[in-house]
């Protein structure tokens, strides 16, 4: 029986893979790998640590500094978040995919993050990284690696170990790449990835910023961009749903925005595995708007959903390779959006209710509304069970009603002669003549 | 609202006699299913009551279910509704009926009547999603909806199929399936249109789940409407093996495969007197013929499905 090759060839690994994903979402992978290495080295509980309440006892550990630094020239990133050991180095990091054993990683999954990014950075990469047990020091010429691809042994990389021991606090890793791709340098001197990449880095981590990890861009620090979860004291249940499938844990909470954050770029669902932002106000059939719940409409800008995906092991989280979007086929996923659903119907039916049919002012709703202000999602996520979104529509007596009926053409045309106003409207007559009868057969 | 939404204004619930039966036929099979093992006392009933509470009063006092719970979405008649509650026990909450469903105990064993009387619409399938999504094993799903050609805003029919299919590719989008050529839409396809499309709704609920969706009745009546009523059962194998243990199968209206067609109720046109005299020879044999007046066969046979479950109205002065 003859054979057929099934080799990898770098030349896809090169030029087609990488294609598949922005220029941000690659170096959101590489601040990925930096969270992971911080969660590894730190055991840090995303649960608790990232997703749960303040601790507010002073214990709290010092966020670790990730520095992304890039020029027309050069891209960098450094971290302190504990490094990759040698054995880590040489055996897993810089495969192209994991084992199939779980892996300790949280936001890691499938082990492509790393290469794809600097694949589509540029031509000369070195990666470094110190641990308290030693280093090592990668150098990688990628046209020059790409001439080699005959068979497996030409799928490594030269690795150098380096003996320096350095202290836990400053153990981490430094990537620095040069000789950018054309369309790199040309992104970064068109001027607008600086700021993309800002609402990108704040939005994604914006449960670990300022907690556990800190980041800066060109020097300068990225604020987490806050999450429009409102809170009011009208508000009586915020809209919950906990449960657990194929060992994925899963919280889900819908409530109101508050005021500032009523916006479209602001409203719609934000999907969180393991605390990193994959899918942030959508308002798409991918969080069930259309399907489980009626679909998006002004009406619901309003509206903040949050759907909380949290497992040991990242790949039964629902999250696409690129980590922006979400795999429709998982099983975990498809749950969830049904229960979406379920957790955001009453906050859209009371957003309805502020848009009656009938126009007469129906303020109650609005009240609530008005009452909102930002609140901190984290100290609603430790609670169990269902509840149903529910707030205290303050009484407020209805003064007006609408006054509706049929009137002849041409009697409402007698009306506009008697007047000698033509361009009167049929409503203006209704409204006129209504006064006046006001006036003459009731005064007051 | 629309004028279809308020069909408790126009219509006297307790005297459609189709439905009546319809009711009488779903409770004859839950005793039965008491009998199977099934805690039906102590299921939750979740309805649209109305203002009539007829499903309520019968399911109360003829199955002894005692948590019953009302959804009544139009909060103008909130008072009237809460005024009208036949007992205690019945909750009336003034939330559309999917709204509630999200927030039942997820451990209660539920029978839930989606009694909508317009023509199948998006809300309605998001009703049925939830419903497969949340109820738990055990529960019983029946929906209603009126299933003759969709009616323009105005209430009024409309008489051309291409309006017909543009409402369902509208209304039930994905849940059509295979349903795209105009000929699906013909009036004699329209209700297992809509047979297909409600259950797809409950499935896709369930499809996450290890549950099935067991059929158990399908009606189709008209009381001046046509309609159409679906019900099954969420559940495994366990509970399809008791269900087909149990007498239901022995009855006429019992449907356990959609593909069986509907058990269409008709109400059989007989007096007070014949009917007496019907009644001392059921259940007949399938030839028997009354001597003593003129009836055809078709309509003894009618009459034999479903005089146990025929209302008997009589004025009466109060």
């Amino acid at each position: 029986v003859a054979t057929a090759k099934a080799y990898p060839r770098k030349q896809f690994f090169l030029e087609m893979f990488t294609r598949d994903i922005s220029l941000e979402d690659c170096i959101l992978d590489l601040i990925d790998n930096s969270i992971d290495s911080l969660i590894r080295t730190r055991g840090i509980n995303i649960a608790t640590e990232v997703l749960g309440p303040a601790q507010t006892n002073g214990n709290r550990a010092k966020p670790s500094e990730i520095n992304v630094r890039y020029s027309s020239r050069e891209f960098a990133i450094s971290d302190h978040c504990g490094g990759i050991s040698v054995s880590d180095a040489m055996d897993d990091v810089f495969c192209f995919g994991h084992h199939d054993q779980p892996a300790a990683n949280r936001l890691g999954v499938y082990g492509i993050g790393l290469k794809r990014a600097i694949f589509k950075l540029g031509n000369k990469i070195t990666v470094q990284s110190n641990t308290e047990s030693g280093g090592f020091h990668v150098d990688i010429d990628v046209k020059q690696w790409a001439e080699q691809d005959e068979n497996l042994e030409d799928w490594t990389f030269p690795l150098k170990r380096t003996s320096e021991r350095v202290p836990k606090e400053r153990a981490g890793t430094m990537i620095h790449i040069s000789e950018l791709r054309p369309e790199v340098i040309g992104r970064i001197e068109e001027g607008t990835l600086d700021a993309s990449l800002r609402k990108a880095i704040s939005q994604t981590y914006f449960a670990f910023l300022g907690r556990r990890a800190s980041v800066k861009l060109n020097g300068k620090l990225v604020e987490a961009r806050p999450m429009p979860f409102g809170e009011s004291s009208l508000v009586e249940e915020y809209g919950e749903d906990n449960f657990d499938c194929d060992g994925v844990d899963v919280r889900l909470r819908a409530t109101l925005a508050p005021k500032r954050m009523r916006t479209q770029e602001y409203a719609g669902w934000y999907i969180l595995c393991n605390g990193r932002t994959v899918v942030a106000a959508d308002q798409t059939e991918l969080t069930g708007w259309g399907v489980t719940t009626q679909a998006f409409h002004s009406k619901f800008l309003g509206f903040a959903g949050f759907a909380l995906f949290t497992s040991d092991d990242p790949a039964k989280l629902p999250w696409t390779t690129t980590k922006r979007d979400l795999n429709r086929e998982s099983l975990v996923y498809q749950k969830a959006r049904n229960r979406m659903g379920g957790v955001a119907s009453p906050v859209l039916t009371f957003l309805s209710k502020m848009y009656p049919a009938d126009p007469a002012p129906s303020i109650a709703e609005r009240k609530v509304v008005e009452s909102v202000v930002p609140g901190d999602l984290r100290q609603h996520l430790t609670s169990q069970g269902r509840r149903s979104f529910s707030a205290r529509t303050p009484k407020v007596r209805k003064r007006t009603t609408q006054v509706r009926y049929e009137a002849e053409i041409n009697e409402i045309e007698r009306i506009r002669k008697h007047l000698h106003n033509p361009d009167m409207t049929a409503s203006e007559v209704g409204r006129l003549t209504f006064d006046h009868y006001l006036k003459v057969e009731c005064p007051e | 609202m629309s004028p279809s939404t308020r069909s408790w204004q126009t219509v006297p619930y307790d005297l459609r006699a189709a439905k009546q039966i319809e009711r009488r036929m779903i409770i004859d099979a839950l005793q039965g299913f008491a009998i199977a093992g099934f805690d039906i006392r102590k299921y939750l009933y979740l309805g649209m009551g109305s203002i009539y509470f007829v499903d309520f009063i019968l399911f109360h006092k003829w199955l002894g279910i005692d948590s019953m719970i009302s959804a009544e979405r139009d909060v103008e008649i909130v008072k009237r509704v809460d005024f009208n509650r036949p007992f205690r026990r019945v909750q009336v909450e003034p939330k559309p009926i999917g709204e509630l469903i999200a927030s039942l105990p997820p451990e209660a064993k539920v029978i839930v009547w989606f009694d909508y009387d317009d023509t199948l619409r998006a809300e309605h399938l998001r009703d049925l999603l939830r419903a497969g999504t949340y109820l738990s094993r055990e529960s019983i799903i029946l929906v209603t909806v009126e299933a003759g050609p969709p009616r323009d805003e105005q209430g009024n029919r409309v008489d051309d199929p291409r309006q017909w299919k543009e409402y369902f590719e509208r209304e039930a989008g994905d849940y059509l399936g295979r349903s795209s050529r105009l000929a699906d839409f013909a009036q004699s396809k329209l209700q297992s249109l809509n047979l297909a499309i409600l259950v797809r709704a409950i499935k896709r609920g369930l499809s996450t789940r290890q549950d099935q969706f067991l059929p158990l009745f399908y009606f189709s009546y008209a009381d001046g409407r046509e309609m159409l009523t679906i019900g099954g059962m969420i559940g495994r194998r366990a509970e399809r093996t008791r269900i087909a243990r149990s007498s239901f199968l022995e009855t006429p209206y019992a449907r356990i495969r959609f593909r069986d067609g509907p058990f269409r109720i008709t109400v059989p046109r007989v007096t007070r007197k014949e009917r007496l005299h019907l009644d001392s020879a059921m259940p007949c044999a399938d030839t028997w013929l009354p001597g003593e007046f003129e009836l055809d066969s078709e309509t003894v046979r009618t009459y034999r499905d479903v005089y146990r479950f025929l209302p008997a109205y009589a004025e009466l002065l109060l």
